[in-house]
């Protein structure tokens, strides 16, 4: 009759390496390689925002629309064109196919939804197969209250699609602004982050 | 008549800490709440596209998982000599799925705020994919692999332990990103998730994180395996090649370079493109790829065929048993002619003894002649071949021994 052990061979301690010294120190458990671990995480992850945030200073002097809105474009970003639409004076910055147009509105009664609604008929003039998403309130970092709707729409003479987003503020004053981010579809989301920052820092009287 | 009390369950080395769960380890707690939080976005981000298209989203899942279990079955088997302990495997899976995918996502949209910043809208268009996600996904997925190894350090024994648990890593991350592109830009229809499981999984499952984070596992796994063998500047050498390798195999899929992938809407003969494209692109490096595995698994068994050649005569392994046990195939079918001839029984015994001689090697190759360890698993394996010798049927040929 062989019978096997009912169990594996008992070792009572690992055995002895041979890379270990004899009455070698406690064996590390990757305390410091942890915290490196960690370290690269978050540098990794943060790392990114931290740098752009960096790079993304103002440049140059603030931009004045109708002594209404002051912005301070990023680097990066110029005018390109002054003028007024239906009326209203805008601003235009570019940054390659990014753009923000900055248009002010004086001397308002209508409430904040209302020249939204003005705003999204004026782009149905100029794109076609237009679709807007419903608006939603934010604040801006001036302080005053608004709201944001994002659309896209072809560029009727160029047959070009571009999507955008369009924040609009009204002051108790009456003084309201309009800021629409825009780029072809598929770029916004790289401008967006300049966008916002722009928006985030401009100055709006009265507000 | 014989009795055979064998011992019930798998023993593994004396030399292993294979258990996931092992509090006294800073890189386990740093694992454990790393993953509580991603996980706690991760369900977030689930549920809100669960919602877009409940279908969808459950075809999505059930499509992944048909392909994720062969391919995870597939990886955990290529490890010749030993299988890594399922508990460290399935937390490389979950960091993979949970935590790399979740930190990728935040760590991809900052990085690419920067290449925005640096290179302006048009270049980050084409470019963004390429420039952040092969470094941000390859780093914070090997990082799990690193955590795995920290946990059980003594785990990683060669290359090949490396690749699988970076391969099964890669796995869950592909598995997790593609149900976010099934549903968000192939639109979450069950049309729309059929269309991208042929894009991203049948023309493009070869080619994917599995492969790239396979890579960087193996070196991981060379760089841990080799602390004893090998400088350490030849050691990070062959860590950041095969990194690098990766990163640049991924930043070639990402690229508007070699792109030959036909434009959307897709229309017929269109769809046959499809894998053309995909090849040009990944076929490289799977080649690579390929290559790193046959020779790792060679490398294999020379070390075993090395570290057993001492102990070849003793009551560990016999020649016969070495010849078997060095070529898989030759150990398999050492099982099924045992189980033909002898039973199940038997042949679960010889798959045992086969196991316990790797384990030998393994104890062979880090400790001296006369350690404890060493001669109690010789002794081990010699009452394993008594046991099997004992069962009617099993003596003539029953360790490949002819």
């Amino acid at each position: 009759m062989t019978e096997v052990q009912g169990s594996p061979p008992a070792i009572t301690a690992p055995p002895t390496r041979p890379d270990l010294a004899p009455g070698g120190g406690r064996p590390s458990r990757g305390g410091w390689a942890t915290l490196v671990v960690l370290g690269v995480i978050v540098s990794i992850v943060l790392g990114g925002y931290v740098t752009a945030a960096a790079l993304s200073e103002p440049s140059g002097s603030a931009v004045d629309v109708a002594g209404i809105v002051r912005v301070r474009p990023l680097s990066g970003w110029e005018v390109a064109g002054r003028g007024s639409l239906a009326g209203r004076p805008f601003v235009h910055l570019t940054r390659g196919s990014g753009n923000l147009v900055v248009v002010a509105f004086g001397g308002l009664r209508e409430d904040v939804l209302s020249v939204a609604r003005g705003y999204v008929d004026l782009l149905s003039g100029g794109l076609s197969q237009l679709s807007v998403s419903r608006p939603r309130r934010v604040r801006l970092g001036s302080g005053s209250a608004g709201v944001r709707f994002g659309y896209v729409g072809v560029v009727a003479e160029a047959g070009t699609s571009i999507e955008g987003e369009v924040t609009v503020t009204v002051t108790p004053a009456g003084d309201g602004v309009v800021f629409d981010g825009w780029a072809p579809a598929g770029v916004l989301s790289f401008v967006r982050s300049d966008i916002g920052s722009m928006i985030e820092g401009a100055e709006v009287s009265g507000a | 008549m014989s009795s055979v009390a064998a011992p019930r369950g798998r023993r593994r080395s004396p030399l292993h800490d294979g258990r996931f769960f092992q509090p006294r380890r800073p890189a386990f707690w740093l694992y454990v709440t790393v993953m509580l939080i991603t996980g706690l976005v991760l369900v977030g981000e689930q549920s809100l596209i669960r919602r877009i298209s409940p279908a969808g989203w459950a075809l999505s899942w059930a499509l992944l998982l048909l392909y994720a279990l062969p391919v995870f079955a597939l990886v955990y088997v290529l490890d010749l000599h030993e299988r890594e302990p399922i508990s460290l495997v399935l937390g490389a899976l979950l960091w993979g799925a949970i935590a790399a995918t979740t930190l990728s996502g935040f760590a991809n949209d900052g990085w690419g705020l920067v290449v925005a910043r640096l290179g302006g809208p048009e270049f980050a268009a084409r470019w963004t994919a390429a420039l952040t996600a092969p470094l941000v996904e390859e780093t914070l997925k090997g990082l799990g692999v690193v955590l795995i190894c920290l946990i059980a350090t003594e785990e990683i024994d060669d290359m090949m332990d490396g690749f699988v648990y970076g391969a099964v890593c890669g796995l869950g991350f592909a598995v997790v990103e593609d149900v976010f592109y099934f549903m968000g830009v192939f639109g979450g229809s069950p049309a729309g998730v059929l269309q991208g499981f042929f894009v991203r999984v049948v023309a493009s499952g070869l080619y994917s994180h599995v492969l790239y984070t396979g890579l960087v596992g193996m070196g991981i796994g060379y760089f841990m395996s080799r602390r004893e063998r090998q400088p350490l500047s030849r050691r990070v050498t062959v860590v950041a090649g095969l990194s690098a390798a990766a990163v640049l195999g991924h930043f070639l899929w990402n690229s508007p370079l070699l792109d030959l992938f036909p434009d959307s809407p897709l229309t017929g003969a269109e769809w046959a493109m499809i894998p053309v494209a995909t090849a040009a692109k990944g076929l490289p490096l799977l080649v690579f790829a390929g290559l790193a595995v046959i020779l790792s698994r060679r490398r294999e068994r020379r070390w075993l065929r090395v570290a057993l050649a001492s102990e070849v005569g003793s009551a560990g392994v016999s020649a016969g048993e070495l010849a078997v046990l060095e070529v898989p195939r030759r150990r398999r079918a050492a099982v099924r002619d045992m189980r033909r001839r002898a039973g199940g029984r038997a042949a679960g015994l010889l798959r045992r003894l086969q196991r316990e001689q790797v384990n030998l090697a393994m104890v062979r190759s880090k400790v001296d002649d006369h350690d404890p360890a060493l001669l109690e698993q010789r002794a081990y394996c010699g009452s394993l071949r008594d046991a099997l010798r004992a069962i009617p049927g099993a003596a003539p040929a029953e360790t490949g021994d002819r």
